[in-house]
């Protein structure tokens, strides 16, 4: 009973040629569309008062490929041009400081 | 407060941690540019500090060393290594000088006086002030007057060494070239007067000056206009009373300078009736050397004077003028930077100000509405409700989180989600046998992914997500559900509390979090914009959370993010005092600083991320309108402009009224102390630990600073901020109070 949900799906119904159903008959004449509506028990999933580990690793979807967080570029392009401008900054701000106290130092 | 690696690949794998040292560009960047704003105060220290007005006189000293003929002669002295010569005007002749210009409301104005009567007259300038203004220095100049050289910063030169007073020289000959393309060879030595008064101190810097070209200009008449003493008494004292030719001191700078432009106006039209001419005072010198015949002038020179001025022993003109060029910029750098941080430390005092009135007053009514007899957020909320521990590598505090949740007064449901932890940790938590836990163990997915698996796998309407380093007190879980009885909140703020008091640097955090969490809260509460609900104790209606979206890693602040996602779902984000829980700070500076980086970096980043929120309407735009604008001011621009207090700080005691800014800086602290002793007693916790307050002054501060700015570059350059494992010993609950955690 368990396995018929997952064998009879609903997509391999819609393909299916009216009339020539893959949902094989049970035995009982119930087909497995109604199998798939039968409720499932309401039991909580994991709340018994006893420590269970679960190991989930094989059981979770392999995670989406990250977007790029904010603020994020990987190309680094951004960073290329933010560091070819601090460093440009920062080499004239040395070069005016330079100038100025040489400018001064010659009148000493 | 668990910190998360998160790594740039989708690797299941937790990064290994990288700790070779490099200095990144971006130190070196930064390196240069503190250096760039040290050059500039200095230079504007240098340009204003020394800076005094004449009335500062110095007493006079012994005249044994002064040639006799020097005192009774001329105003007019060149002296050189060989001899010296002093010269009068001839009779009926005046120079008008002015001392201490150019000054922008002043100088105009006598300017338009000497126009008005067609007199020339001499300008002594002060170098900083050409440097500020060259234009008034070249319209001296245009308007047939001449300029003279009184130093660029007016100091006392009999107390600077020989090499500072031809730098005060040839600084103000460089800004005259630089403003006017000429040179000038007169001097005036600051705070002289009459030759009568030069003292063994000045006659030295007399012969100085001659020895390097120029003419030391003193005066016959001192209209002591500097001390105001009206326009009667100004005109009196600039007229001569025998007729002898003179060179007459005044001001044109350095005070309220209206009783000389008065003096001016009536002084020359009846000085002229009285048949007077006036002349600059190099004509004048020209004249007194031609009319003067050989030994007639008060002369022991060995070579007599000649009609040419002396040339000054500067630079050519060319050169000259690029150097005036790169002084003249550095001084109007200086002064449009200081200008412009003054501004800034304005409007973060004001800023600052406001800020503290409004916590202090809003903390204090919402702290009495909330202990009110009358107050409820409605029926008592007793259903269970599903607690999420996302845990990587927390061995040393999970089992006390995981047993103060079991031990809580409140039925939960606790799911600890493990993200691929290395140590040991969920077989810490399985190994503690504990019932309503389960471990749940996920591929190393980030404390986003956690969360979210911790949210799917749970199964209470109301979720409560706790970090793995903090222990909860018995009573927090049940008193942070509550709110949720008022159907329109979403999601509730813990009361977080360092429990490893056991560092100075774990001390500072703990008045932060104090100051944090019942000012800053409380009033955030009252404006509906709580911008965080801590990981370390948070309540969520999983209503919120789905309508929010969940947890995301698009931000490194996730909770932060969400907050700010249930806010824009339009629900009420509310704090809970009562719901107090320990968590363990990181304890050395750089645990610090990789903690506040993710901090600081990850709100950026959700502030970035939710700035549509401006733009939300109805209830759900409350948020944007009040929270971000908020959080923007006072977490980003307001923390990145503090540093200007400690800069000034500096200044002002390096080069300002050292009394004054300590007396400042001490009621900027008095004002700080005040409010963390608010913040205390609305938290209960003993004031003792405010002795650390002025400490963090110095050190904690300023490395918050640093990390701002840190993320802000890490911002713009757009890398991936790699998080790191902090150090973890267990010590939550260290200094919570004996019975708060039994």
């Amino acid at each position: 009973m368990r396995s018929w949900p997952v064998v009879n799906s609903l997509g391999a119904m819609g393909k299916a040629i009216p009339g020539e159903s893959l949902i094989p008959e049970r035995p009982d004449g119930v087909r497995a569309v109604a199998v798939v509506r039968v409720p499932r028990s309401r039991a909580p999933v994991g709340v018994a008062r006893v420590p269970v580990v679960w190991e989930l690793t094989r059981r979770l979807p392999p995670p989406p490929p990250p977007a790029a967080p904010v603020f994020v570029d990987d190309t680094g392009r951004r960073g290329r041009w933010v560091a070819v401008a601090g460093a440009g900054t920062a080499l004239l701000v040395l070069a005016l400081v330079a100038v100025f106290w040489l400018s001064q130092a010659v009148h000493l | 407060v668990t910190l998360w690696v998160r790594s740039g690949t989708s690797s299941a794998d937790p990064p290994v941690m990288k700790t070779r040292f490099r200095f990144p560009p971006r130190f070196f960047v930064a390196v240069v540019l503190i250096f760039l704003l040290i050059n500039l105060l200095f230079v504007e220290a240098y340009a204003n500090a020394r800076f005094a007005p004449d009335q500062d006189r110095q007493p006079m000293n012994s005249q044994r060393r002064v040639p006799a003929d020097a005192l009774t002669g001329g105003a007019l002295i060149r002296a050189d290594g060989a001899g010296h010569a002093s010269y009068r005007l001839p009779d009926r002749t005046l120079a008008l000088t002015f001392d201490d210009g150019p000054d922008p409301q002043w100088t105009p104005q006598v300017l338009q006086v000497l126009r008005r009567h067609q007199v020339p007259a001499t300008f002594f300038v002060v170098g900083s002030q050409v440097a500020r203004h060259p234009d008034l220095a070249r319209r001296l100049v245009a308007e047939g007057n001449e300029l003279g050289v009184h130093t660029f910063t007016h100091p006392v030169l009999g107390d600077l060494p020989a090499w500072r007073r031809r730098t005060e020289y040839a600084q103000t000959q460089m800004t005259i070239v630089h403003a006017t393309g000429v040179h000038t060879r007169l001097l005036r030595l600051p705070y002289s007067s009459g030759p009568d008064s030069i003292d063994d101190i000045n006659w030295p810097l007399v012969t100085e000056a001659g020895r390097l070209g120029y003419l030391s200009v003193f005066s016959d008449a001192d209209s002591r206009d500097w001390a105001r003493p009206g326009v009667d008494a100004i005109v009196r004292s600039s007229t001569p009373a025998d007729g002898r030719g003179a060179v007459v001191l005044l001001h044109d700078s350095g005070g309220d300078r209206s009783q000389t432009v008065r003096a001016l106006d009536r002084m020359i039209p009846a000085l002229r009736q009285q048949g007077w001419q006036f002349t600059t005072v190099s004509e004048g010198y020209r004249r007194a050397v031609a009319a003067a015949a050989p030994g007639s002038a008060s002369s022991s020179a060995s070579s007599p004077a000649t009609v040419v001025l002396p040339a000054p022993a500067d630079a050519p003109a060319a050169v000259e003028g690029w150097h005036g060029t790169a002084l003249v910029g550095a001084v109007q750098a200086a002064d449009g930077t200081v200008a412009v941080l003054w501004a800034l430390l304005i409007a973060v005092g004001v800023l600052t100000l406001i800020r503290t009135v409004l916590l202090c007053g809003y903390a204090i009514g919402h702290a009495r509405r909330r202990r009110s007899p009358t107050w409820s957020w409605g029926p008592p909320v007793t259903e269970p409700v599903s607690v999420i521990v996302p845990a990587w590598n927390e061995r040393e505090g999970i089992a006390g989180t995981v047993t103060s949740l079991v031990t809580s007064g409140h039925d939960v449901e606790v799911v600890v989600v493990d993200d691929a932890s290395t140590d040991g940790t969920a077989a810490v938590v399985a190994a503690l046998n504990l019932p309503g836990v389960r471990v749940v163990r996920v591929p190393w997915g980030g404390k986003a992914a956690a969360l979210n698996a911790g949210i799917a796998l749970s199964t209470h309407p109301i979720v409560i997500m706790v970090d793995g380093d903090t222990v909860v007190e018995p009573e927090a879980i049940h008193r942070l559900v509550q709110p949720f009885a008022d159907p329109t909140v979403g999601a509730v703020a813990g009361n977080v509390k360092v429990g490893n008091r056991t560092t100075m640097v774990a001390r500072w955090q703990h008045i932060e979090y104090v100051i944090g969490f019942n000012l800053d809260r409380r009033l955030y509460e009252t404006f509906d914009c709580i911008p965080t609900v801590p990981g370390a104790l948070g309540g969520f209606r999983r209503m919120a959370l789905l309508a929010a979206g969940g947890v995301t890693d698009d931000t490194l602040a996730e909770d932060t993010d969400l907050t700010i996602a249930v806010h824009r779902a339009g629900w009420r984000v509310v704090y809970e005092e009562s719901a107090r829980a320990w968590t363990e700070a990181p304890a050395t500076v750089r645990q610090l600083w990789l903690q506040r980086h993710r901090w600081s970096y990850g709100t950026m980043q959700a502030l970035w991320k939710h700035r549509g929120g401006l733009r939300d309407l109805g209830r759900p735009g409350r948020f944007g309108r009040r929270g971000l604008p908020v959080l923007a001011l006072f977490t980003v621009l307001l923390p990145l402009l503090a540093p200007l207090v400690d800069i000034f700080a500096i200044y002002g005691f390096l080069f300002l009224d050292r009394a004054q800014t300590v007396v400042t800086w001490l009621a900027v602290l008095v004002l700080q102390v005040l409010t963390g002793a608010l913040a205390f007693r609305l938290d209960k916790e003993p004031l003792r630990a405010l002795w650390a307050l002025p400490l963090q002054q110095i050190v904690y501060r300023q490395l918050m600073y640093a990390v701002l700015l840190h993320s802000l570059v890490t911002a713009a350059t757009g890398g991936r901020l790699r998080w790191q494992k902090l150090h973890r010993t267990g010590q939550a609950a260290q200094s919570a109070p004996a019975g708060h955690l039994s």
